[in-house]
């Protein structure tokens, strides 16, 4: 059984990042250049707490701390092993698009940007380190409503008309969210997270976990809640474009497996008749988004409709309610931030450097960005799920998981996604570097990138397949650990 | 001792690591560590073939964290397997030397050359059906980059096929060993075979058979072959045919004897489809080989009708046809290879691609053609030559197991075979341009590529005694 222990580092982390906020906005003219290192600072500086308890959160303690500040219900912290996984991931990616951000954007409203970044980076990270779901609700407003200052960044009609569809599709997320919130307390009258649900049964209990559903679903895109993505892709900035693939879209999923696993129990998706329906959902996410990846000629597009085939992995894995499927599902979390933050970095690498973005301009282009297109192969190569990377782990443990939930249909659907994923993906590596006529291999000069951008895309790609060859595996070991908390509970 | 499979996989790997970085040396050193590369390979693969009976060679550890940990171990299969493989390696890369000499990118060849050869070794002396799938998928991504070579239109459609099938043939992989481990928890081979018959163990039964048939080159799903053979540089089209697609078969038997056990694979009656597209595959293939007029294409689909007697041969499950497949896993190595490299050395020198073109050639070029009467003779199945050996105890083998109508498929197939064979190597040294008595103009060959090729054709002659001894203990093993 898990112990619970008082601690006040959970709530510190996320004062600090929200104290660096301020920071930010007060210093960031004066720092000019080096405003990113001040974000760098508050990433790092509100991971340290956390990180001195990781040793006791993998040992099976819980850190909990209430305050008074919201009465009658206090705003709640805690500390878990699936909240620390996920704080530290959203720290370390949350640094990619920080450094992205500074160096893609110069200008007046880099401060504006820069701070908001910040802003929705402390949000996502008071979410995952809520203790209750009103506490978590607070963040995860503060968080899907900030982020529409880094969409309309550019100010053009596009990403205008981008913003809105975001904003009011979260509006309506939100209000669903409060819906749900106020039946939790007609049922129950506490919010605070339990193990194996606090919430079995009750008359509204289709509107709560139906309203909290489709307020995650919605932030993570799924279908037919996807609708904001493609055009938020499009028309947003490259590190709001990586913020959103890499963090926002796995708060939503964080949101459902404390759902199922922390409010609701497993069993209510099954007792109810539920996990069939959003079983479907996830399965149709997946083919729908592919196909439509497929069908896009821009290369955003293509990303933002190949993210949404990804996220039905995810939400696949938490609804097989198998430990093996959760376990899939957090680890393929993590290497989906991985390989589509480096797709994102080298997409918007091209279109800097050689203003392209449609998928036929890119014919050639790795003979002129052969760095930049060896990155984007090796994700290519990990979104099919070829060996010795990243997502083929996540795959592994899905299968596994749908087979022990009795499913064996849905891992072949997965094999048909990857063989859809090679489809739209290959072509584009396989043209870029070959078949584009007799040009001499020896005048080859690999391209000068701005010195944060190469670290963070070295970095990414070799966390593509780091993991996979280390001797231990232990970014798995720990969604092992993470996954047998979280069934411990029953 | 339990190195040496270890070794035999990641020397040419390192090797291809070196040749890479050798940018700036000059062409004679790096010659030299792409010779040391594929024949350090050789020499410990007969080192493991001397000490036999010290088999099965195991590397105390294992590598990688499970999911995908996996080991080297080489019983007599792998070493059979491996001593082929590495051996026709070696001549193919010889033959390189001088079919690449004015080609562009030879570092990016030779490089993936090699690597190719790493991962076809790790193929082979895996213990698990997981490190068998981690090499298999890479020899696919490093294969794909050798069929591309020539970077023409024709080169990235063949490319694009066979990636493509490939791909999928990973995936079906990815299927079955996933249920297999599901199933058994394990996914090492044992000979005779762990997991029972049931529907989900039909299915991935199914599914090894799918991935490994696109790999072999099985008839509703060979489509790639005769794309990509033709478009690949010459030597590596040998290297196909006579290595990589022997991989499909390796792979099938290790699934059937060493995981599934024959029982379950009768039982859920999967023998009887792969005898039936075993044999129409034979058929299939030699007719459409008649209809080519590509020599190589031609070389291609006769690799699709062969391919099809090492099926027919795992199919009938018993220990003759068994024997009679792995035998002819070698005995089509050489002569397929050989055929290609002829096919090679005819286009690099006289740019002649057409069977119709080659009228008059055998006096142009004796040796190589010579060499392709040898390799095309033994193609036949004539006695004193190798393919007779297997095509004889896959006769008696269907006989045993109540098929007489499989006999007929061989004769007919063999009819073929010398159907469309034979008329090639007459008109090469029969008919030709200008009157027979006018003295014919010789085609130079590189040296080089002259005697890998003679080679390769002389061992199809009776070159059966050793070969035929270790197929018989592995299929004996195989059976108990």
């Amino acid at each position: 059984m898990t112990q619970t222990l008082h601690s006040w580092q959970p709530a510190a982390a996320v004062f600090i990042m929200y104290g660096f906020v301020l920071l930010q906005w007060l210093c960031n003219n004066k720092l000019k250049d080096r405003a990113h290192y001040l974000s760098v600072a508050a990433l790092i500086a509100s991971m340290l707490p956390l990180l001195t308890l990781a040793d006791e959160v993998f040992a099976g303690w819980v850190f909990v701390v209430e305050y008074a500040l919201l009465p009658p219900f206090g705003l709640s912290f805690r500390l878990d092993r699936l909240s620390l996984l996920m704080a530290v991931s959203f720290q370390l990616l949350g640094g990619v698009a920080v450094l992205c951000g500074t160096v893609a954007h110069g200008g007046s409203s880099t401060r504006r940007f820069q701070t908001a970044l910040l802003f929705v980076l402390a949000s996502a990270l008071g979410m995952v380190l809520a203790g209750d779901l009103l506490s978590m609700y607070l963040f995860f407003e503060a968080m899907s409503l900030t982020f529409f200052i880094l969409v309309i960044y550019r100010g053009d009609r596009l990403s205008a008309a981008a913003t809105m569809k975001y904003l009011y599709m979260t509006i309506g997320g939100s209000v669903l969210y409060f819906a749900a919130l106020a039946a939790v307390f007609v049922g129950v009258g506490s919010f605070a997270w339990q193990e194996g649900g606090f919430f079995p049964s009750g008359p509204f209990l289709w509107l709560a976990f139906w309203g909290f559903a489709a307020a995650f679903a919605l932030k993570s895109a799924m279908f037919p809640l996807h609708f904001w993505m493609a055009d938020v892709y499009a028309n947003a900035p490259l590190p709001a474009v990586l913020l959103s693939s890499m963090v926002l879209l796995k708060t939503g999923a964080y949101g459902m497996i404390r759902l199922i696993h922390h409010v609701f129990g497993p069993e209510v998706l099954g007792q109810n008749g539920w996990q069939p329906a959003l079983l479907a959902l996830a399965s149709f996410t997946i083919l729908y988004g592919s196909v439509c990846a497929f069908a896009q000629r821009d290369l955003l597009r293509r990303l933002a409709y190949s993210g949404m085939a990804q996220l039905g992995y995810i939400y696949l894995g938490i609804f097989l309610l198998t430990p093996a499927a959760l376990t899939g599902s957090i680890y393929h979390m993590m290497s989906h931030a991985v390989f589509k933050g480096l797709m994102l970095l080298c997409a918007g690498e091209i279109l800097k450097q050689t203003g392209r973005r449609s998928v036929e301009q890119l014919f050639g282009v790795g003979r002129q960005l052969p760095l930049t297109m060896i990155c984007f192969s090796l994700s290519a190569l990990t979104v099919i799920g070829l060996p010795p990377f990243n997502v083929f782990f996540s795959k592994w443990y899905l299968g596994t998981g749908a087979l022990a939930a009795g499913q064996p249909l849905l891992l072949v659907l997965l094999l048909v996604s990857s063989m859809l994923n090679a489809a739209y993906y290959l072509p584009i590596v396989i043209g870029s570097f070959f078949g584009v006529g007799e040009q001499p291999l020896g005048k080859l000069r690999c391209e000068s990138f701005a010195r944060p951008i190469f670290t963070v895309l070295a970095l990414l790609a070799i966390a593509n397949f780091a993991f996979a060859l280390s001797p231990e595996n232990w970014l798995l070991r720990c969604t092992e650990a993470v996954v047998s908390a979280l069934y411990q509970g029953e | 001792m339990g190195h040496l499979p270890a070794m035999a996989v990641l020397i040419p790997f390192v090797f291809s690591v070196l040749l890479f970085l050798s940018g700036r040396c000059r062409q004679k050193y790096r010659k030299a560590i792409v010779l040391l590369g594929v024949l350090l390979p050789f020499a410990l693969s007969l080192v493991m073939l001397v000490f036999l009976e010290k088999a099965p060679f195991t590397s105390g550890k294992s590598y990688l964290a499970y999911p995908l940990t996996f080991f080297f171990r080489a019983d007599e299969f792998s070493i059979f397997m491996a001593v082929l493989f590495s051996f026709c390696y070696l001549l193919a890369t010889i033959y390189s030397f001088a079919y690449l000499s004015e080609s562009h990118g030879q570092r990016r060849y030779f490089t993936l050359l090699l690597s190719t050869e790493g991962a076809l070794l790790g193929v082979v002396l895996s213990a698990t059906l997981t490190g068998l799938f981690l090499f298999f998928e890479l020899m696919v991504v490093l294969c794909y980059l050798l069929v591309i070579h020539d970077e023409n239109n024709k080169a990235m459609l063949a490319g694009a096929k066979y990636l493509y099938m490939s791909i999928a043939a990973g995936l079906a992989l990815f299927y079955g060993l996933n249920v297999t481990y599901y199933l058994a928890g394990r996914t090492d081979f044992v000979s005779g075979g762990y997991l029972y018959a049931s529907p989900l163990a039909a299915s991935a039964l199914f599914a090894f058979l799918l991935g490994f048939a696109i790999k072999a080159g099985l008839f509703p799903v060979h489509l790639w072959l005769p794309e990509a053979h033709p478009a690949a540089p010459a030597p590596f089209s040998a290297m196909l045919s006579g290595c990589f697609i022997k991989t499909g078969v390796y792979g099938l038997v290790r699934v059937i004897h060493d995981v599934y056990g024959v029982a379950v694979f009768r039982a859920v009656a999967l023998d009887q489809l792969l005898l039936v597209l075993a044999a129409v595959t034979i058929i299939f293939g030699s007719v459409r080989a008649l209809q080519q007029d590509e020599l190589k294409r031609r070389l291609a689909y006769s690799s699709v009708a062969q391919i099809g007697y090492c099926l027919l041969g795992i199919a009938l499950l018993n220990e003759r046809a068994l024997f009679a497949a792995i035998f002819h896993i070698f005995a089509h190595a050489l002569m397929k290879g050989a055929l290609f490299l002829c096919a090679g050395a005819i286009v690099s020198q006289t740019g002649k691609k057409y069977v119709s073109e080659l009228s008059g050639i055998g006096r142009q070029m004796p040796i190589v053609m010579g060499a392709f009467t040898l390799a095309a003779a033994s193609m036949v199945g004539i006695p004193p030559f190798n393919a007779f050996i297997s095509k004889w105890h896959l006769g008696l083998a269907s006989l045993e197991g109540a098929q007489p109508l499989l006999v007929a498929v061989l004769v007919i197939s063999s009819l073929l075979n010398a159907l469309y064979y034979f008329p090639i190597v007459i008109n090469a040294f029969f008919a030709g341009p200008g009157p027979y008595d006018q003295k014919p103009v010789k085609v130079a060959v590189p040296a080089g590529m002259l005697w890998t090729t003679a080679l390769m054709a002389l061992l199809c002659l009776g070159f059966a005694y050793w070969p035929a001894v270790l197929a018989g203990r592995i299929a004996a093993a195989a059976f108990f």
